[in-house]
């Protein structure tokens, strides 16, 4: 309405006889800029889900707790614990005490309902914005079956986190990994799936065999692997949960190091051709073979852009293992790495806009990143033995593994954020090496 | 620090800059930026508001004023993060009560470029 009856004075006053008067009186707004702040964890209340009805007590709490958790893990928000909660929240549709959450200095509120019906389970949840005492976005729904409500919980806390960061969440993915037992001299190892958080892991592989880097498709439907059941280095394929292997490539020599491309149509990886290595991208069926190295050297741990229209891997063709570029349709490579130290396992992020490396220098290995043409070289992490980086959904976080010395030492999964903070290792009952994030599950 | 006195067009002083400085830090205290924004240096939002005579910000005058339509997501929180400051901080109560026409309507650029980012 207002709107309107400014274009009206507009148009029917002379633009110079409208304007003059406001322009002597009016007294412009005063004007500051803000360049620092405080960084720290935005604290946040998630009083528990209100059930509808009996049945759904026991879901809606653990519900409510793999999103407190979910946030929490990422560093960037803090839990205004429920002991210091001054409201009480018994119904999903009650006013909200804005008041009392602001008194406790909670910036988000989350607030939700859980349902059961038979097998299936429903969230319905609302954010809001304590201090502008409105909502951030529109409240949701989602539904699946009881059984999947750690998903259902995941999917909430993505959205928390995509409404209050602006970023894509990460929660709702999966992540494939090896899981090892035995002694250190002849470990058993098998191909395993768990949640990002290390929850319902499952084994795809039985051990009778050694399985090397598993890589996930990123609708984690398929993972490939290397596997050496036949004696040498063969990729693998696992579907449906591992009922079902294929035979990558059934070319001769050996094969290892594969990643699917990004829509999960190719793969990329390596064979062992004279005394190197080169690369080479076929359909997931094996067809359509191309060759994209020649030489001697040796040329491996590829992986796509995001894009599927050039491949990182590493290469000791220049007299020490480096990162190079080079188009998925072959042709000439550029080398991106240029340290001290050998470089090793690239990985693009899911954004298109950095890339992972392991590094090894001065006798520690360490996690970096680097901008896809080499720039900005950062290293996150370092230890006796960091290797494997793989990127989380939203390209924010990486996991790895840890691999600790010692008789009784063994690989541990962890998780780090792209600035280096956030240290955190992924719980996965034993121990556990090579983790392949797959994309947000839709 | 010493400031000039100026007059304003209704004739009385401006404001000094302690004054405005001391308003920047006031938002300045309670801007929990959003940690680990992605290319900071690409964001930068403005909102305006008005002030009570109290020095209370008026909640429902907030607005986004820069960039507008915003780019992505990401201004838009960056945006709500300094209006949650801006409201989290209120009142105001150091600016000069006689000088209330000066600050009564405020433009707050917020610009997180020398912060962490990633």
């Amino acid at each position: 309405m207002v709107d309107r009856l400014r274009r009206s004075l507009a148009i029917g006053v002379p633009a110079a006889l409208a304007l003059r008067p406001f322009a002597t009186a009016a007294q412009a707004p005063l004007r500051i800029e803000i360049t620092e702040g405080v960084i720290e964890p935005m604290p946040f209340a998630a009083p528990g889900f209100v059930p509808d009805g009996g049945a759904a007590t026991d879901v809606a709490a653990r519900i409510t707790q793999v999103v407190i958790d979910d946030l929490v893990g990422t560093g960037l928000f803090r839990e205004v614990p429920r002991s210091a909660h001054i409201a009480r929240v018994s119904s999903f549709d009650a006013p909200v005490a804005f008041a009392d959450w602001k008194a406790i200095n909670a910036q988000a509120l989350i607030t939700g309902a859980v349902g059961v019906s038979g097998d299936r389970a429903q969230v319905r949840f609302r954010l809001w914005d304590v201090f502008a005492q409105a909502p951030l976005g529109e409240g949701l729904q989602f539904d699946g079956s009881t059984a999947s409500w750690r998903r259902l919980a995941h999917k909430v806390a993505d959205q928390v986190y995509a409404r209050l960061t602006g970023e894509t969440g990460y929660f709702d993915s999966r992540v494939a990994f090896v899981a090892a037992s035995g002694p250190k001299q002849a470990r058993r190892k098998q191909i395993g799936i768990m949640d990002y958080d290390g929850a319902n892991p499952v084994m795809l592989t039985d051990g009778s065999a050694l399985v090397l880097t598993p890589r996930i498709a990123a609708d984690a439907r398929r993972v490939l692997f290397t596997s050496y059941a036949s004696g040498a280095p063969k990729v693998m394929m696992l579907e449906g949960g591992g009922r079902a292997r294929t035979v990558i490539s059934d070319a001769s020599g050996m094969t290892f190091a594969p990643r699917f491309s990004p829509n999960g149509a190719r793969v990329v990886y390596s064979r062992s051709v004279g005394t190197g290595a080169d690369l080479f991208v076929s359909d997931i069926g094996g067809g359509g073979q191309v060759q994209l190295t020649r030489g001697s050297s040796i040329n491996t741990a590829p992986a796509f852009s995001p894009d599927g229209n050039r491949v990182v891997f590493e290469s000791d063709r220049g007299g020490t293992q480096q990162l190079y570029v080079m188009s998925a349709a072959g042709g000439e490579a550029s080398r991106i790495s240029f340290g001290d130290g050998r470089y090793a396992t690239p990985v693009w992020s899911p954004r298109g806009d950095m890339i992972a490396f392991t590094k090894i220098a001065g006798g520690r290995f360490h996690i970096g990143v680097m901008r896809q043409d080499g720039s900005g070289e950062k290293l996150l992490t370092g230890s006796y033995i960091d290797e494997g980086p793989t990127w989380a959904p939203n390209g924010r976080v990486l996991m790895f593994f840890r691999e600790s010395p010692g008789a009784g030492g063994g690989p541990q999964i962890y998780s780090v954020d792209i600035t280096g903070r956030n240290l955190r290792r992924v719980p996965t009952g034993g121990f556990a090496s090579d983790p392949s994030w797959s994309g947000l599950l839709s | 620090m010493t400031s000039a006195h100026v007059d304003t067009a209704e004739g009385g002083a401006s404001l000094t800059e302690p004054e405005k400085n001391g308003l920047r830090l006031g938002v300045q205290r309670c801007w929990n930026a959003p940690a680990d924004l992605r290319d900071a240096h690409e964001l930068k939002v403005t909102l305006s508001a008005e002030l009570a005579a109290s020095g209370d910000v008026i909640n429902a005058s907030i607005r986004p004023i820069e960039p507008l339509p915003m780019p992505d997501a990401r201004f838009q929180q960056l945006y709500e993060a300094g209006r949650r400051a801006l409201i989290r901080c209120s009142p105001y109560g150091d600016l000069p009560r006689e000088k209330y026409a000066q600050w009564r309507n405020i433009e707050v650029v917020f610009n997180p470029e020398g912060m962490v980012s990633w």
